[in-house]
């Protein structure tokens, strides 16, 4: 055993610069470098997410109730090495001498914030103080909207409750802004200490408490599943609930990568493949001859294990590290967005890594080294020429096993791969069969020209069966790159229309009734707008049953406060997944239309009864419909939409968005007309978003160039596969006469035929491919674009027959004698 | 009296073909003392390669029994004859089967670089003198002639100074200068080595200087 693995490795470097050894070698490195550069990838996005969502939250988890959370939580999360920190949030009025205003306390504990930057600028200076945790008692933080509508500055009191603060600092940004009640009127931050001597919390009084917790994941759910049991009233949020819009486009982007890795992976194959059957029919000889010489069969099956096992640790390490490299540029553009640094990558993709050389070197050498193994030494007597005996319809069969199996772990999902495995027998069966109509209807095209072109033509259906081999390799990859090119072409136009230069950038909340004309025509007038008003109606759900009068529980929603709205058509971004939307002749009925996703966790259907609460009254509605929103819009989303009838007569203010352009003083204007609207805006967040969508697609071009990579790779291992062949039909021709030209003229009408015959074909398939992923894996829509399939048929044609000129023309300079001698 | 080094009794060997079952080995016992220079003759399709394969543990004979340097190979398992092959046997081919794209010294050095042995590229070194190559050790196949293709082959074969070199028809696809060439090569080593040779051939001349000679006719040997 030891011999023959020194024996191996002493000859894998001699071997290495072998043309079938460097096909092979890499087709390793680029599957290894797809793999592990979208495992690395995602990896790091994904956590940056997490981190925005966190920021977001600010903590990785929240408790969060109406009344005091008890302390024991903390303690117990404190023993795990959890972060925490609290937050009392209520409404109340900030008072000075000139006026007062409804502000949204937050009292903060010394710890808080855990995840994300309290922005604040200090009296007396100019720039944001990023590093600030909890105000001095009797100080406060206030937004820069109090100081306007109160007329005062940093230094100057505030009254809250009972209490006088001194203002230290105007507060930029801070992160867990709150989403219900709260967010519609302007922040001031306190120490906690002061809580008591505001007295402003009394019994009755809307507060809410949060406990945030922030550390390692596996410690924080450890930490849930002890406390869960009993948390009474308290909800927990947690970031992964939050993650989805952000979310929604990493994955695809991620989804993207896998599949372009995947199709990576299989080209690779086949030219890994392609490779270790010639690397096979050369070793042939050699197998033998070492037989003959009394080398054991252990002895060459562990030459041959090591050899392959340098190979695949050499290419996953060269692999890794370029996939390392490739998320480490992505990194470099995304860290200044995420402002602190991405905790390191996991090794994950290193292993997954190692795993894909290993089954491709499986898969596509296995079954060769089983030749290998079988062939008799008493073959080099009976034979000049030595060959492999077995089946290749077997060892294909084998190699398909390993990839499936393969792909099970990778995606651990049976009917994925079920799906990708059907379509590749379909896409083969499909390329095989034109193809074989093809080729030999060449057999009967005697009308073409002269005697070069025929005998090229005749060549294709002389060596039918190799030549099929080649019409489903260019086919399939062909296929691959072209399916790859319409998708991520698609996927990128989707996300960039979803946020281009008109997307609202400006939100507006708080707007009276009794301003909404004074508000519309001053965007009609100073800003040309007409933006759309959206009803906001404040309610609170209070109670839910089934159509026969059945009580339902429908947890958490129930006796939280709601944002409502009402609408008379189906606004567009929106979309029915069950029922139907109110008609002219449910005009007078009160129906309400409930998110998929809310309807979903509340156990709603169609028909239920709901009660809300407006405003003190109380009224009943129908569930009618069920609704889903498309997230790429960034418009608000509503759980509740009621129908007309019901809910005009509610008491309602209003909210709207605009596009306003950065430098526009209107807007400035605009606060000090209507000081009691809020306005908020989101322009960093968009840039934001913008900025991670165009580093998604940006990571998706570099893994897509990796499959066009594979492809080109491919094509070259499965023409010089031939090589050897043509070589010697090359030389008899020479020897018999034939000119440069003629054999020139021939390979040209050969590869012509078979490049348009392989470039056709995998268009056809392509278009349905692009169709089937678009729409079913991607839910875009799906427009063949004339530009990549026009540019994918020229350039297969151009490819296919450039590579196999290349490959006759080098043969040409090979004197033919040399040829002949061996 | 010199001891037997390799002894042949009753091999037959049988296949199965599409015309029903062949005997292309028919009972055949023999013996050769250890240093002889054997010859086995006969017409094509007599049998001659199946039973060099036999003999030198390569194949196995349907019946009968080979001993080998004391041991009875036709009951070793495979890798026990190759491990014999690997120390004692040498092989010498019609057709070469030379590596074609590895050196002269390359493929001199390969039954050398199966066992392990440290000193291979002296020894192939010297091996390629004694054939007289000591030019050529760099040249690839292609760029050797035919003869010296096959000096190379019984470098090859030697180069681990077997006790017997089994040789098929070496000089079937040379000229008559090269014929004659690698003859004397043979005889060279016969005598200064001592190694036992067992060439199949059709050459008269070969037949004619060796110590015995050996007639197969239809799988039987001619008395
Ligand atoms: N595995 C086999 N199956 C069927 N027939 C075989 C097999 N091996 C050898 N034979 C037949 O046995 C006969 C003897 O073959 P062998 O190669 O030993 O002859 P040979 O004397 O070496 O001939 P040549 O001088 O042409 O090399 C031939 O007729 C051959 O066709
Ligand atoms: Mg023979």
């Amino acid at each position: 055993m030891l011999n023959g693995i020194l024996f191996g490795l002493k000859k894998f470097f001699s071997e290495i610069g072998s043309g079938d050894m460097v096909i092979l070698f890499s087709s390793l490195i680029l599957s290894v470098t797809a793999i592990s550069g979208v495992g690395f990838l995602s990896d790091r996005f994904q956590r940056s997410i997490q981190q925005q969502a966190s920021i977001v939250l600010g903590a990785e988890m929240v408790f969060r109730s109406g009344a005091p959370i008890e302390d024991r939580y903390i303690q117990t999360a404190e023993l795990k090495e959890i972060k925490t920190a609290e937050t009392t949030s209520f409404l109340t009025m900030a008072l000075t001498d000139e006026g007062n205003i409804l502000s949204s306390i937050k009292a903060v504990s010394s710890t808080y914030p855990l995840v994300g930057n309290l922005q604040v600028i200090s009296q007396g200076q100019s720039s944001i103080n990023l590093d600030f945790k909890q105000p001095a008692a009797s100080t406060v933080w206030v937004e820069e909207k109090i100081l306007e509508a109160l007329n005062t500055k940093p230094g100057e009191l505030i009254t809250l409750g009972n209490k006088s603060f001194k203002i230290t600092g105007t507060l930029i940004d801070f992160p867990d802004r709150s989403t219900g009640f709260l967010s519609f009127s302007p922040t001031i931050i306190v120490n906690e200490a002061d809580l008591d001597e505001m007295g402003v919390i009394q019994a009755g009084s809307r507060v809410v408490y949060r406990q945030l917790y922030s550390g390692e994941s596996s410690e924080l759910e450890s930490f849930l599943e002890e406390v869960e049991g009993d948390l009474n009233e308290v909800r927990v949020q947690k970031v992964s609930d939050i993650e989805g819009q952000l979310g929604n486009s990493v994955n695809e982007s991620s989804q993207f990568a896998n599949l372009a890795a995947l199709f990576t992976i299989l080209i690779t194959l086949v030219s890994s493949m392609i490779a270790a059957r010639r690397y096979a029919k050369r070793h042939l000889l050699n197998t033998t001859l070492m037989k003959v010489f009394g080398a054991s069969k252990k002895f060459i099956l562990w030459s041959q294990i090591s050899q392959l096992a340098m190979l695949i640790l050499m290419a996953t390490l060269i692999g890794c590290t370029l996939g390392y490299s490739v998320q480490a540029l992505l990194e470099s553009i995304l860290s200044p967005i995420i402002n602190r640094e991405l905790p390191p990558p996991t090794a994950k993709p290193l292993l997954l890594g190692f795993l894909t050389a290993c089954c491709i070197v499986i898969a596509a050498c296995g079954p060769y080294l089983r030749v290998l193994g079988l062939v008799e030494p008493i073959q080099l007597l009976r034979k000049d020429d030595t060959q492999g005996s077995k089946s290749e319809a077997s060892i294909y069969l084998f190699s398909f096993l390993i990839f499936s199996l393969f792909l099970l772990f990778l995606f651990n999902d049976l009917s994925l791969v079920a799906s990708i495995l059907f379509a590749l027998l379909g896409l083969v069966i499909l390329l095989a069969g034109i193809g074989y109509l093809l080729i030999f209807s060449t057999k009967l095209s005697s009308v073409f020209g002269g005697y070069g072109w025929l005998m090229g033509l005749r060549n294709l259906s002389k060596r039918a069966s190799e030549n099929l081999l080649q019409v489903i390799v260019f086919g399939v990859s062909l296929t691959f790159l072209i399916v790859l090119a319409e998708t991520r072409s698609d996927l990128v136009n989707t996300w960039r229309s979803s946020l281009d230069q008109d997307t609202p950038n400006y939100f507006f909340f708080n707007i009276q009734d009794y301003q909404l004309n004074d508000v519309k025509s001053f965007f009609d007038n100073e800003m040309e707008a007409t933006p759309q008003f959206t009803p906001l109606i404040r309610g609170r759900l209070i109670g839910a049953s089934s159509a026969d009068g059945t009580l339902l529980d429908v947890g958490g929603m129930m006796q939280r406060e709601s944002n409502l709205t009402w609408f008379n058509e189906l606004p567009e971004n929106n979309s029915i997944t069950e029922g139907s939307w109110w008609a002219d002749e449910d005009a007078d009925g009160s129906f309400i239309s409930v998110d998929t996703q809310a309807a979903k966790s509340m156990g709603l259907s169609i028909g239920d009864q709901l009660e809300f609460n407006v405003a003190g009254e109380n009224f009943t509605v129908e569930v009618k419909n069920l609704r889903e929103i498309k997230w790429e819009s960034f418009s608000p989303n509503f759980f509740f939409v009621l129908s007309p009838a019901i809910a005009s007569e509610l008491p309602q203010s209003y909210i709207t968005s605009l596009k306003v352009d950065n430098n526009s003083e209107a807007v400035d204007i605009f606060i000090e007309r209507f000081p009691t609207i809020t306005s908020v805006d989101l322009e960093a967040a968009l840039d934001q978003i913008r900025v991670v969508l165009d580093t998604a697609s940006t990571a998706v071009q570099y893994i897509f160039l990796l499959s066009l990579l594979a492809g080109v790779l491919t094509l070259i291992a499965s023409i010089f596969s031939t090589v050897e062949e043509r070589n010697k039909e090359n030389a008899v021709m020479k020897a018999m006469g034939a000119k440069q030209r003629d054999i020139l003229q021939i390979a040209l009408a050969e590869f012509g035929a078979l490049g348009l015959v392989a470039s056709i074909t995998s268009l056809f398939v392509a278009i349905g491919f692009s169709a089937y992923v678009s729409i079913q894996i991607f839910e875009t829509s799906y427009t063949p674009n004339a530009t990549i399939i026009g540019s994918g048929l020229i350039t297969g044609f151009v490819l296919i027959l450039l590579t196999g000129m290349f490959v006759v023309y080098r043969a040409l300079s090979v004197p033919a004698v040399k040829t002949l001698r061996s | 009296m010199n001891k037997a080094i390799l002894e042949v009794s009753n091999v037959t060997k049988k296949v199965t073909s599409p015309e029903g079952e062949l005997t292309i080995v028919n009972d055949i016992s023999l013996s050769l003392e250890e240093g002889v220079f054997a010859s086995i003759l006969g017409p094509s399709g007599s049998g001659k390669t199946t039973l060099l394969a036999i003999m030198a543990g390569l194949d196995l004979p349907s019946s009968g029994s080979v001993k080998l340097l004391d041991k009875e190979i036709t009951s070793l398992n495979e890798d026990k004859r190759a491990q014999i092959r690997s120390k004692d046997v040498g092989f010498v081919f019609q057709s070469f089967h030379l590596l074609p794209r590895l050196s002269a010294l390359d493929n001199v050095m390969m039954p050398l670089e199966i066992l392990g042995a440290k000193d291979a590229k002296q020894r192939a070194l010297k091996a390629l003198d004694e054939v007289g190559l000591s030019k050529r050790t760099g040249h690839v196949p292609h760029q050797l002639s035919g003869g010296e293709k096959q000096r190379v082959a019984i470098a090859r074969a030697m180069v681990k100074a077997p006790s017997i070199l089994f040789a098929d028809e070496p000089t079937g696809n040379l000229d008559q200068s090269s014929t004659d060439n690698i003859l004397e090569l043979l005889l060279r080593i016969n005598q200064q080595t001592k190694t036992t040779l067992v060439v199949v051939t059709h050459d008269q001349q070969l037949a004619a200087r060796s110590d015995m000679v050996f007639e197969l006719q239809e799988g039987k040997l001619k008395c």
